[in-house]
């Protein structure tokens, strides 16, 4: 069985058109996924132009250092995702590096998680959630919070499937289930990874950095 | 052999060497908008924490993404995602930020 067809799947007939079709379709899929996070940041952009001074209290609230060190292992998780993916996209590229890399990936998207898991108890200890016993008095820091744990809470179910996507593909890979080297699953994989590190890119000044300076 | 191995190895530094630099710049950019943060600047304060989050986002998208590599397909169904988002603020932000009373 020649590389090209060990990778080839139903409809497709030459491996070329299938990459094609997956990354478009990936792709269109990021783009409604743009709108998705799209329509949360504008509904947080709305209610801050309304409550400029209630988003300024509440954003002082949250835990800079968390929100700082989970941007930046995430970004890091980027890097290491661009390597695999990149390396399985060039001849003669070693399969340890590519499964290294893939590993490192799921390593630092599961380092998020522990993160914002000690985020997510302190956040509670300090009574940020909305509702009753709230901990600031301005009533429209609840509509900060509310968004909070909403956009974070849906952001760490898409890494989550990122997490289990990426896993998958090293203990596949590992287990030699299927070729790394050239693999459109993989490419596609990859991309979702970024567009996910992307929306924390655009959350972290949304939520960490308000009312900083005043 | 060893000729190979040294040529494999030139070729992967080359690849870390690329991927890490865009890294650097990330990471550059993440502590300068922490920063910037705590400079009292009024509404640009909010701003550059906004700009810089494109900046980032455009990095990711255009180097590790490959978008720069792209055929035109592809790009057009990212610019899509975009356009989209924009009539959503444009027209929204139109309405909201042209209010003169409360909502």
């Amino acid at each position: 069985m020649t590389e090209a067809t060990s990778l080839l799947r139903e409809p497709w007939e030459r491996l070329e058109r299938q990459r094609q079709a997956g990354k478009f379709g990936i792709w269109v899929f990021l783009a409604s996924e743009t709108l998705f996070f799209g329509a949360l940041m504008l509904t947080y952009a709305v209610c801050r132009v309304e409550h400029p001074d209630a988003f300024a209290a509440a954003g002082r609230e949250t835990n800079i250092w968390f929100g700082t060190i989970n941007t930046a292992i995430l970004l890091t998780s980027s890097l290491t995702m661009a390597v695999a993916s990149q390396a399985a996209a060039e001849n003669g590229r070693s399969r340890r590096l590519i499964l290294v890399c893939l590993g490192a990936t799921a390593a630092l998207g599961l380092a998020f998680m522990i993160v914002k898991g000690f985020e997510y108890k302190e956040d509670i200890e300090k009574h940020l959630l909305p509702g009753a016993g709230f901990a600031l008095r301005q009533p429209a820091a609840q509509l900060f919070y509310g968004l909070y744990w909403l956009v974070t809470g849906v952001h760490a179910i898409h890494l989550t499937i990122g997490i289990v996507l990426v896993v998958r593909l090293v203990l596949l890979g590992a287990a030699r289930q299927i070729r790394l080297r050239g693999s459109p699953e993989l490419e596609v994989t990859a991309l979702y990874w970024h567009l996910v590190d992307v929306i924390w890119i655009f959350l972290y000044p949304l939520i960490y950095l308000p009312g900083r300076a005043s | 052999m060893s000729g190979e191995r040294g040529r494999h190895q030139g070729r992967s530094s080359g690849l870390w060497l690329r991927n890490a630099s865009v890294w650097a710049a990330l990471l550059g950019l993440l502590l300068l908008s922490m920063f910037l943060a705590y400079v009292p600047m009024g509404p640009l304060t909010v701003a550059s924490g906004v700009a810089i989050a494109v900046i980032k986002s455009a990095l990711v998208v255009v180097f590790f993404m490959e978008l720069i590599r792209a055929r035109a397909l592809i790009r057009l169904a990212a610019l899509a995602g975009l356009i989209f988002v924009a009539v959503m603020f444009a027209l929204t932000l139109a309405d909201v930020l042209t209010r003169t009373g409360k909502i």
